[in-house]
């Protein structure tokens, strides 16, 4: 068996592995980063909307090798068809860039190579131990069975990460916070191509379908459903075959792809560390669960981890006592974000269809600059304060 | 392992990996596996959002509470199996 030692070893390619990578490596940190799959983002498993604001913060030029559309803005599409228009402005998150997900992933990872990480992929890690002095992983994979000791491992294993539980961080969920998604890419359709559109209510329990438009034709038509509202099985994809048959600028079209997936929708776990072992992006649920989105954290919390690393590193002391700012740091960031949609996710999981066209019928004759939770509590209570009584604990 | 796999219309997505309170399932690129922890609760069944997974019946019940002598049948998946667009008679 092979041995190796790193200061630092990221399990788990994506945007937030990566980022954790590249963050850490142009401090002179000694990475290596290890993916299971033989491509690095490939399937894709995600609604690929990514916003242009965080791109410029993250200091990442657009770039057209992963770009499929720029997307002005979003509209939120009540069951009866009300339609509430924002522009990038107000719906943030959600608008900006529709991309190519497993370039995008791609390019990060290139990003992480070339600030010094060093990468493996088709290496699975097979199980992980605690030690005094760092954390051993056990691999298996084209480099054939390895052992690897580093000072910290950062757990970057996604939706179905195994480092959690390998370290002993509870992180686990119940059915009802689990959205499970099923997306179809499709052509000859006939969507308004300049916005990312969300359709709420009935037509997907506990969450929503999105259409997020690819250009020349083509969109991500995909569903999120709430996993405690279905029973049996094929209830996403009976959700969202419904939804296409339903709407004529879609029966039409083609099916160029398939996309599964799953999401957490819960509030966010107790802990994402332990001893040195630190969980980033959909291993850590840092997921808003609201909108299902979860990139734009992930690379955030990974700057984050990165930087506390490096410190660590640079001082001489890898223990858990030094890497616990990355704790703080990232709920500093967005947990008081990620708790509000939690709950707000929450609130509509109880709203019936008419309760959301005469929400959205209100929000269209306001004015609104941001469309965050209190924004539209707000609005909505100049227009249709009934409504807000129903809403109080929001408040 | 009870739960059935149609390798098929597997989307190797990991909804079902994430899902499982027991953590009995690993995904390695298209290939899933379960293992012997597997209590065959039926929830990734309820996940799999490409409908590639299946309890077969005699995993569904009734079962007779051991404590209780109540009958049971398991909560997620469809008594008789039939895809109903999620919701059971």
């Amino acid at each position: 068996m092979k041995e190796l030692t790193c200061d630092m070893l990221v399990i788990g390619a994506g945007p937030g592995g990566s980022t954790t990578a590249r963050y850490a490596a142009e401090r002179g940190v000694d990475v290596l980063m290890i993916e299971k799959r033989q491509e690095i983002g490939a399937p894709v498993r995600c609604g690929e909307g990514i916003a242009r604001i965080w791109l410029n913060e993250l200091g990442i030029e657009p770039d057209d090798a992963w770009i499929s559309k720029e997307v002005d803005g979003a509209r939120v599409i009540s069951p009866s068809g009300h339609i509430l228009e924002m522009n990038e402005k107000m719906a943030g998150n959600e608008t900006g860039y529709v991309v190519e997900r497993d370039l995008f992933d791609q390019y990060l990872a290139r990003t992480a190579v070339k600030a010094g990480s060093e990468l493996m992929v088709k290496t699975m890690a097979t199980g992980l131990k605690q030690l005094d002095d760092g954390v051993e992983v056990k691999t298996t994979g084209i480099h054939g069975d390895m052992r690897i000791k580093a000072k910290v491992v950062v757990g970057a294993d996604g939706f179905e990460s195994r480092v959690a539980g390998w370290a002993g961080i509870d992180t686990r969920l119940p059915p009802e916070h689990v959205n499970t998604c099923l997306q179809y890419r499709m052509m000859n359709i006939g969507n308004a191509e300049e916005f990312n559109d969300f359709y709420a209510g009935e037509c997907a329990p506990g969450g929503y379908v999105w259409v997020f438009s690819k250009g020349d034709g083509e969109a991500n038509v995909g569903i999120g459903v709430q996993a405690s509202l279905l029973n049996g099985y094929g209830g996403v994809k009976y959700y969202l075959d419904k939804f296409v048959k339903k709407h004529p600028f879609l029966s039409k079209g083609t099916i160029i792809e398939v996309v599964g997936g799953a999401v957490s929708v819960g509030p966010p776990p107790d802990e994402t560390m332990k001893g040195n072992v630190l969980l980033v992006g959909d291993a850590a649920r840092q997921i808003d669960a609201l909108t299902g989105g979860g990139v734009v954290n992930a690379c955030d919390a990974g700057k984050v981890a990165g930087n506390v690393i490096a410190d660590a590193v640079e001082s001489g002391k890898v223990n858990e006592e030094a890497l616990k700012p990355y704790e703080s740091g990232w709920r500093e960031r967005m947990e008081k974000m990620l708790v509000r949609n939690y709950i707000a996710k929450e609130k509509i999981l109880t709203m019936s269809d008419d309760f959301f066209d005469r929400i959205i019928l209100a929000l269209q004759e306001v004015e609104i600059e941001r469309v965050t939770t209190l924004d539209i509590l707000t609005a909505v209570q100049k227009k249709d304060p009934e409504l807000v009584e129903e809403l109080a604990d929001l408040l | 392992m009870p739960v059935e796999i149609d390798r098929v219309l597997c989307l190797s997505c990991g909804a079902c990996v994430g899902s499982c309170p027991t953590e009995s399932i690993t995904l390695v690129d298209t290939w899933i596996e379960f293992d012997d922890s597997c209590i065959s609760c039926g929830v990734c069944v309820t996940v799999c959002p490409a409908a590639a997974l299946r309890l077969p019946e005699k995993e569904i019940g009734p079962f007779k509470d051991p404590k209780t002598g109540e009958e049971f049948v398991r909560e997620y998946p469809c008594k008789d199996g039939t895809p109903k667009g999620g919701v059971c008679e």
